[in-house]
């Protein structure tokens, strides 16, 4: 993780004093509910159904165990014990009161976290590639990127109040993990050859009741620029953006409704102005921020598989599916990086108790250099693990409940919390997701189904990510009734929205209907090679809609 | 005169906006709207300053920001951050050196970042005070990015400071 200076440090124990003298005018009558909205909400704060919700930074996904180890505190401490990892690389907490939220923050600030702009018409938390600096494809590092946009964005004073929120992306390995395609901005690393290093800038792109997929804005941006740039892209929305409908208000309509010619050409325009300004990155900050990350002193290893781990894989079929499906290949040889599953039969999606986060602070510091992420999918990763490490690391994580072999596969899914928590969710998501861990129980067939993304939002804003799942079930309200849409084909690189196969379904006919679809998918697809959505891409939706709908066991709610 | 905060200091306002009274005008320092002012048969001799709306284009003031002392900016709420940019279009594009002063709803929570994109003036709404403005302002040490406040972002001074220079 990068480690504050001085500076930083100040910024953050200034950011939390002022959140508590505001919190406590509001809680004195001094400052009103609706003045007091837009600070609370920029400082994390949501009022939910039950309690209010406290929104934790987890800036790029990054974590020391000394970081999980707070986060875990601030779960028993101040919560109920467990703590829901967002699919925005956060950490959300649902039973804070309001009166402890500075308290919260204040020790948050003291481990160099913080809850700054979680929530907000504002620049949200940067997102990254969970193996963003150790995956094997990477081209260039981007968490020194997300740095300098963490600090760019940090009380902006003239993009403190947006039209709506404003989520970045950067992506700088060869497959996108970042899903650049669907954020207000994507940037994507690219190696010029005359130019050096800089990035293609996607806008536009976002989920949400009107999915889009990103447009480039620009495709080659030297990276010294990125900061004068950004600026203006968030000049020229925070002029024209909508104000007077919210759901219009995002950066995706603007650019729609411009065409992103006109777009670039006002972004453009704006930025010739400031161009070369002090803003201007020198190499000195790019350096500097770098060294401040600290980086893992690698063993020299040799890449042959360990013998200890060929007789597990040859004895133990549980280790064997864990190790191809919860590893992803590390750049330094005779490493790699492990993903923690939080998508357990039985356990909500993305949640981790404090004795599980403490747990994997310490397996961190054992097994790793006292590192961990947070994917955008909502599991933990340890990212430098040595191969030879993985027998004893896995006995470790069975015994915590941690070791479930699902990554990639379909009962890793993504869900938001839905209406059992979110006040804004039109139905629930977690109830949904355990029904359908539980019809889908059998290991062995959901590994035959092989790769698949299910994403589950409880309502439009599509915190779960719907819109790109492969399968993708969005909760909707039909008079006061929970019903649930289904769409296929979605893909979050390349980003691709999925399409709608029918009317809704009610709750206990999603299941069913997945299993149809499922195995439709198993008896078309052309060899076991041929994913879900490639078989969808090839086939299109009707032959899965049909079965979905025709057969008597489903009744269709129009 | 009630009072506000000119370069965070409390003082009385002593401009007064021209819709608000009827013609003639009395003698003292008036705020004009566009329209209003572009109607003047001559500039008047006294002190002039002109009334912005958030929603507004900034270019149309350009013919006009050499001919006047101050601009207001009127915010119908304090969350419509168009005129944030506007402020900063003012400073740094128009070059704007007068007083740039914030009207509507400004109160003690709103002023910190008005100040940053180049507001030195401060009307508080009805209900808030001036002095409590005050305990709005200088709440930060520091700020990574350049603004109207200060030209250069946080990592040119880290430079200067680990340099020696």
């Amino acid at each position: 993780m990068y480690q504050y200076d001085d500076i930083d440090q100040k910024l953050v124990e200034e950011r939390v004093a002022r959140f508590r003298d505001q919190t406590e005018r509001y809680l004195a009558g001094e400052l009103s509910e609706d003045d007091f909205r837009p600070f609370r909400l920029q400082n994390g704060l949501y009022i939910q159904r039950h309690a209010p919700m406290l929104r934790v930074a987890i800036p790029y996904g990054v974590l020391s165990s000394e970081q999980l180890r707070r986060l875990a505190h601030i779960a028993r401490t101040y919560d109920r014990g467990t703590g829901h990892f967002s699919t925005r690389q956060n950490i959300q907490y649902n039973w804070v009161t309001l009166k402890q939220v500075p308290d919260i923050l204040a020790e948050l600030a003291e481990v160099q976290m913080h809850a700054t702009q979680t929530s907000g018409n504002c620049v949200r938390n940067t997102t990254t590639d969970h193996f963003a600096g150790v995956a094997a494809d990477e081209r260039l590092d981007p968490r020194i990127t997300c740095e300098l946009i963490r600090q760019w964005s940090t009380g902006h004073p003239e993009f403190a109040f947006l039209p709506r929120k404003f989520k970045i992306a950067v992506n700088g390995a060869q497959r996108d993990r970042a899903a650049t395609g669907v954020h207000d901005i994507g940037l994507q690393v690219v190696q010029d050859e005359q130019q050096g290093l800089g990035y293609q800038v996607l806008v536009g792109g976002g989920l949400g009741r009107t999915p889009m997929v990103a447009e480039i804005v620009r495709d080659f941006l030297p990276a010294r620029h990125l900061l004068t740039y950004l600026d203006a892209i968030l000049r020229v929305y925070n002029r024209y953006g909508r104000r007077d409908n919210k759901y219009k208000a995002r950066i995706k309509i603007l650019v729609k409704a411009m065409t992103i010619e006109r777009f670039r050409r006002e972004v453009e325009a704006e930025w010739e102005l400031d161009r070369d300004g002090p803003a201007t990155l020198v190499d000195e900050e790019v350096t500097r921020i770098a060294a401040r990350f600290k980086l893992p002193s690698y063993q020299l290893l040799t890449a042959d598989l360990p013998e200890s781990v060929v007789q597990m894989l040859g004895k133990d079929g549980d280790f064997s599916h864990w190790y191809h499906q919860n590893l992803h290949p590390h750049k330094v040889a005779g490493y790699t990086s492990v993903v923690i599953s939080l998508k357990a039969s039985g356990v909500a999606p993305g949640d981790a108790s404090a004795a599980q986060m403490d747990a994997v602070a310490e397996l961190a510091e054992r097994y790793g250099f006292g590192e961990i992420r947070v994917s955008h999918e909502q599991n933990l990763v340890l990212p430098d693990i040595r191969v030879s490490d993985l027998p004893a690391l896995y006995e470790h994580l069975q015994g915590l409940g941690l070791a479930t072999p699902n990554i990639g596969l379909l009962t890793n899914m993504i869900a938001c919390p839905g209406g059992d928590f979110c006040s804004l969710a039109n139905a629930r998501s977690l109830p949904l997701a355990q029904a359908i861990q539980e019809r889908f129980v059998d290991a062995e067939r959901v590994r035959d189904i092989g790769p698949l993304d299910l994403n589950i939002s409880g309502c439009m804003n599509s915190c779960g990510h719907h819109h790109v799942g492969g399968i993708g079930i969005l909760g909707v309200d039909k008079h006061g009734q929970e019903f649930y849409q289904v769409t296929l084909g979605g893909s979050q690189a390349p980003a691709r929205i999925g399409k709608v196969i029918g009317p809704s379904l009610k709750a206990d006919e999603v299941p069913v209907a997945l299993e149809a679809i499922l195995e439709l998918y198993r008896e078309i697809r052309l060899h076991a090679q041929e994913s879900f959505v490639e078989t969808v891409e090839r086939v299109g939706i009707e032959p899965f809609r049909d079965v979905v709908y025709v057969p008597h066991q489903v009744v269709v709610n129009g | 005169m009630a009072d506000m905060v000119i370069n965070r200091q409390v003082v009385p306002d002593v401009w007064q906006r021209v819709s608000e009274v009827s013609l003639p005008l009395p003698t003292g320092q008036w705020i004009y709207l566009l329209s209003e002012w572009q109607e003047l048969a001559e500039r008047p001799q006294s002190p002039s300053g002109l009334w912005i709306e958030t929603s507004q284009d900034p270019e149309v003031l350009v013919p006009h920001l050499e001919e006047v002392q101050l601009i207001a900016v009127h915010f119908p709420i304090f969350t419509d951050g168009r005129g944030h940019s506007l402020g900063h279009w003012l400073r740094k594009r128009a070059k704007f050196s007068g007083e740039l002063r914030a009207v509507g709803d400004v109160f003690r929570d709103s002023v910190h970042e008005l100040e940053r994109c180049g507001f030195n003036a401060f009307v508080p709404r009805n209900g808030e005070t001036a002095a409590n403005l005050l305990c709005g302002l200088g709440i930060f040490s520091d700020a990574y990015q350049a603004s109207v406040d200060r030209s250069e972002p946080l990592f040119r001074r880290r430079l200067i400071n680990s340099s020696g220079i």
